[in-house]
This record gives C-alpha cells, sequence and structure tokens, in this order.
C-alpha cells in the first residue's frame, strides 16, 4: 500500500471519542441556549439601521449610548416594554423591541398573530393614556400612524397565512383583533368627541378584516345594517303617530335610500365583489344610523293635540336614546 | 420553512458533520488532545456567536475553519508569552509526545503522528484540509482567503515534504 495513502487512512482515524464527542455537544447546547441568536448589541445596530426612520435616528444612537453604559441592553429592552407614546423608551419598544420579535419570528402563523398582537399593544396604549389623562391630540396622531403602518404588516402576514391554505388561524387571528377593538371600542368611542382619528384608527382596523376576509365582513356588514332598519321601521311604526308628517316622510324616503343600497350589495355579493358589497353595506348602515326622525318633545306636548301619557312618552324616550 | 429552532437544528448537523475534522485540524497543529478538544468546543461556540452576530455569510464549514485557525493563533500567542522556563517553574512538563496522550493509538498511527509533528505548519494544514478533512481546493481557498493557484502549489510541496518524510 502506498504510504501516503497509509498515513493519510491513519490520520482519519484520529477522531473524537463518542464521549468527548456528547459531552462537548452537551456544552455547545447550553452555549447556545444562553447566547440566543440576536440577543446581542451589535445585532440592535444592524437592526436598528434597518428599522429606524432617519430623523430618529439620532436619538436612537443616543439612548444606544445610554443603554451601553447603564448597563446592558436587557434591562433597557424590558424598561421600554412598559413605555407609552412620549416616553424616552417608547420609540425602543416599538422600533427595537418589537422589530426584533417581528425578526426573530418564523413561521407563517406566528408572525401573523404577532403583527396583530402589535395593533393590539397599540390600543391599549391608548386606553393606558387615557386613564392616566395625559393623552394628547398628538400622541394620538403618533398612535395612529404606527397602527396604520402596522395594520398593513399585519396585513401582508394574515393574507400569507391564508394563502398558504390556513384561513382557519387567519380569522381566528382577525376575530381576535375584532375583540380586542371592541374592548377598547368605549375609550375611542369617547375620545372620538374631541378628535376625528380614534375613528379613522377603528376604521382602519376594521378594514383589515375587510380586506382579508371580505365576505364574512360583507355578511357581519349586512346583519348590522339589517338590524338597524329593522330597529328603524319598529320605532317609525310605534311612533308614527306623534311623528310631524314631514319627518315622517323624511324617514320613510330615506329608509328607502338605505334599501337600495342594501339591494345594491346584495347585488354585489352574487357577483363576488364582496370588497364593494361591504361598502355599500356599510354606507346602509351609517345612513340607517343617521335617520332620526323628529318626534315631538315632551315640552311641546301640550301644543299637540294628540293625547300622550307619560308612559308612552318613557317608552318614546328609551327608543330615541337607542338610536343616539 | 425556516424556524428558531431549525436554525439549532441546523448547527447542531454541522457539529456533526464538522466536529472531528475541526478537531483534527487543530489536534495536528497542537497535539495536545485535551486542548485540542477545548478548543473545538470553542470553535462551534464562537462559531455561533458570530452567526448570531453578523449573521453568516459564508459557509458554515468555511466559517468554522476560519475561527478555528484564528483561535490557534491566539493559542500560538499564548503559548510565546508562557515560556518554557515559566511552565517548569510551575512544575507543568510540557508534552513533547504522543506517548503522554491517554489516547492508544496503535503503532501505525503513532508512527503516523509523528511524521505528521515533522511537518511544517502551512503543510500540515494542507494535508489535513484536502486529504484528511477531504476538502476541496475551492473550499480551501475560501477558508484561509488565499487563491486556490497558491493552494495548490502548497498541496503539492506539502506532498513532497510528506514523502519524504515517510520515506527517510
Amino acid at each position: 500500500m502506498d504510504k501516503t495513502k497509509q498515513f493519510i487512512s491513519e490520520m482519519k482515524k484520529i477522531r473524537l471519542t463518542q464521549d468527548e464527542k456528547m459531552s462537548a455537544r452537551t456544552n455547545i447546547i447550553s452555549h447556545m441556549e444562553k447566547n440566543p441568536i440576536g440577543d446581542s448589541a451589535s445585532f440592535l445596530t444592524r437592526i436598528s439601521q434597518i428599522f429606524m426612520p432617519t430623523q430618529h435616528r439620532k436619538a436612537f444612537i443616543a439612548i444606544y449610548i445610554i443603554v451601553l453604559v447603564f448597563g446592558g441592553s436587557t434591562g433597557t429592552a424590558f424598561a421600554a416594554e412598559a413605555s407609552l407614546p412620549g416616553d424616552l423608551l417608547y420609540p425602543i419598544k416599538t422600533n427595537v423591541n418589537e422589530e426584533i420579535r417581528s425578526r426573530l419570528t418564523f413561521g407563517k402563523q406566528s408572525q401573523a398573530e404577532w403583527e396583530a398582537k402589535r395593533i393590539q399593544k397599540r390600543l391599549g396604549e391608548i386606553k393606558e393614556l387615557e386613564q392616566k389623562g395625559t393623552l394628547n391630540a398628538n400622541q394620538i396622531e403618533k398612535i395612529k400612524a404606527r397602527i396604520e403602518k402596522q395594520t398593513e404588516k399585519a396585513k401582508e402576514k394574515i393574507e400569507a397565512l391564508k394563502t398558504s391554505g390556513d384561513s382557519e388561524n387567519a380569522e381566528r387571528i382577525i376575530e381576535k383583533l375584532e375583540t380586542s377593538l371592541q374592548e377598547h371600542e368605549k375609550v375611542l368611542e369617547k375620545l372620538n368627541d374631541e378628535n376625528a382619528s380614534t375613528q379613522e384608527i377603528k376604521e382602519t382596523v376594521r378594514d383589515l378584516k375587510v380586506i382579508t376576509f371580505p365576505k364574512q365582513a360583507a355578511e357581519n356588514k349586512l346583519e348590522n345594517a339589517n338590524k338597524k332598519i329593522e330597529n328603524v321601521q319598529k320605532f317609525i311604526e310605534k311612533n308614527r303617530d306623534k311623528m310631524p308628517e314631514e319627518s315622517l316622510k323624511q324617514a320613510q324616503e330615506k329608509l328607502t335610500e338605505v334599501e337600495q343600497k342594501i339591494q345594491e350589495g346584495t347585488a354585489a355579493v352574487t357577483s363576488k365583489n364582496f370588497k364593494s358589497a361591504f361598502e355599500s353595506f356599510k354606507e346602509a348602515h351609517k345612513m340607517a344610523n343617521e335617520i332620526k326622525p323628529e318626534i315631538k318633545k315632551p315640552k311641546d306636548n301640550q301644543s299637540f293635540k294628540q293625547s300622550q301619557d307619560s308612559t308612552s312618552r318613557n317608552k318614546f324616550s328609551r327608543n330615541d336614546s337607542d338610536h343616539k | 420553512m425556516t424556524n428558531k429552532n431549525d436554525i439549532h437544528q441546523e448547527f447542531l448537523k454541522a457539529y456533526e458533520a464538522f466536529s472531528d475534522g475541526i478537531f483534527r485540524h487543530i489536534y495536528f497543529r497542537l497535539m495536545n488532545r485535551e486542548r485540542a478538544l477545548e478548543l473545538m468546543q470553542d470553535t462551534f461556540m464562537k462559531t455561533w456567536d458570530y452567526i448570531g452576530k453578523k449573521g453568516a455569510k459564508d459557509t458554515i464549514k468555511s466559517l468554522l475553519y476560519k475561527i478555528a485557525n484564528n483561535l490557534l493563533i491566539d493559542e500560538y500567542r499564548k503559548k510565546k508569552e508562557e515560556s518554557l522556563e515559566q511552565l517548569a517553574e510551575k512544575g507543568i512538563v510540557p508534552k513533547i509526545a504522543i506517548s503522554t496522550e491517554k489516547i492508544d493509538i496503535k503503532m501505525e498511527s503513532e508512527k503516523a503522528l509523528k511524521v505528521m509533528e515533522k511537518l511544517e505548519d502551512k503543510y500540515k494544514e494542507a494535508i489535513t484540509m484536502r486529504y484528511v478533512n477531504e476538502m476541496s481546493i475551492q473550499e480551501m481557498a475560501e477558508t484561509t482567503g488565499e487563491s486556490e493557484n497558491n493552494i495548490s502549489v502548497r498541496i503539492n510541496r506539502a506532498l513532497k515534504q510528506l514523502k519524504q518524510l515517510l520515506n527517510g
């Protein structure tokens, strides 16, 4: 046998024993777990370069230096988690912590879930600020901008999940988001009087469903619109006597318009154009909401001949408030 | 589909595939089994950290060899700093031969290792990479940062020296 070949084959025999291999493996695994990929300062910098808008970069660098000086990025990252818009650490929370998590989340479902979660976080922030009593228009605008951006992302991820064939989970995520929106509806509604942006926030999040699940969204909207119409009809039926003729006529005309809109929507459903169907139903719902038939105010009672006892008036005002 | 666990899985696969090669690569240079084992382990840990910080642009294999080489350079530096006298003072007798190794190596292997020890470092590396660890010339060039041409020349010279030693 060739001496060189023999030499090589002897050298190949030199290898780790089974024990050596196993024990080094255990050490390496524990090292990997202690140092998860991504959990390092330079990774943070890299991420920040990718995600920081230029105007914030300087601020970020400053914060980053503070982070380095005051010991460890994890502490700051944790502190940032509880920050609210307007806080020094808030950009760290949204631009660094959350972006890193987005980056480190793999799998279509978890990605979609996480992006939806981020929107929920923003909604929660509005509530928190409102409770603290420090919410101002500027902050609402900022949160609104973030929600719009994140809704785009969430839409992308949810659609990706849906196209991958898992529309069941995609729907579940949307539903969760809707529930969260309902939970925060009161706060948004309350703020709506002072600031129109909250209404836009609501619409943005709602639209997510329309875009990803137009059919279900249209069906839901139709149901809501029908309910509203029914209510209005009942109300008119009950209070027909108490309504000035003109007002009754107006209301009935409006109702016809609403029904036309519904028909438009239904036509769109038949042609499977769910998005425009949704729009029609939404419009119908809005119009039905606006029908506020004029009725005799209690103080006007005396000037009308129709008798009106107190019970019917109570009923009437209850109904009235339902329509506000 | 990529998954966080997949990264772990991939890395452990690389460990299964390359740990022996990296170990040998270090061992032939240091001729100290225990230290080689430690440095092999360090190589994988450092590679993991590197991927975490900078991402993996190279193949993991060439990254492993690059990092192993850096660790070897550090090791040589340390050795220079600790002179033999210092070692003697501490009461540590420097290990010279394979006979001090705990592992039973058969006669033939022992002879072969002695030959390996006599090879110049750069030839040792060339022989180990090309023939023992069966790397391609391209891979070697990528790892060492030298041209493929240079590598080929070195392999030739290494073979020549090896033959001389084996016959001598």
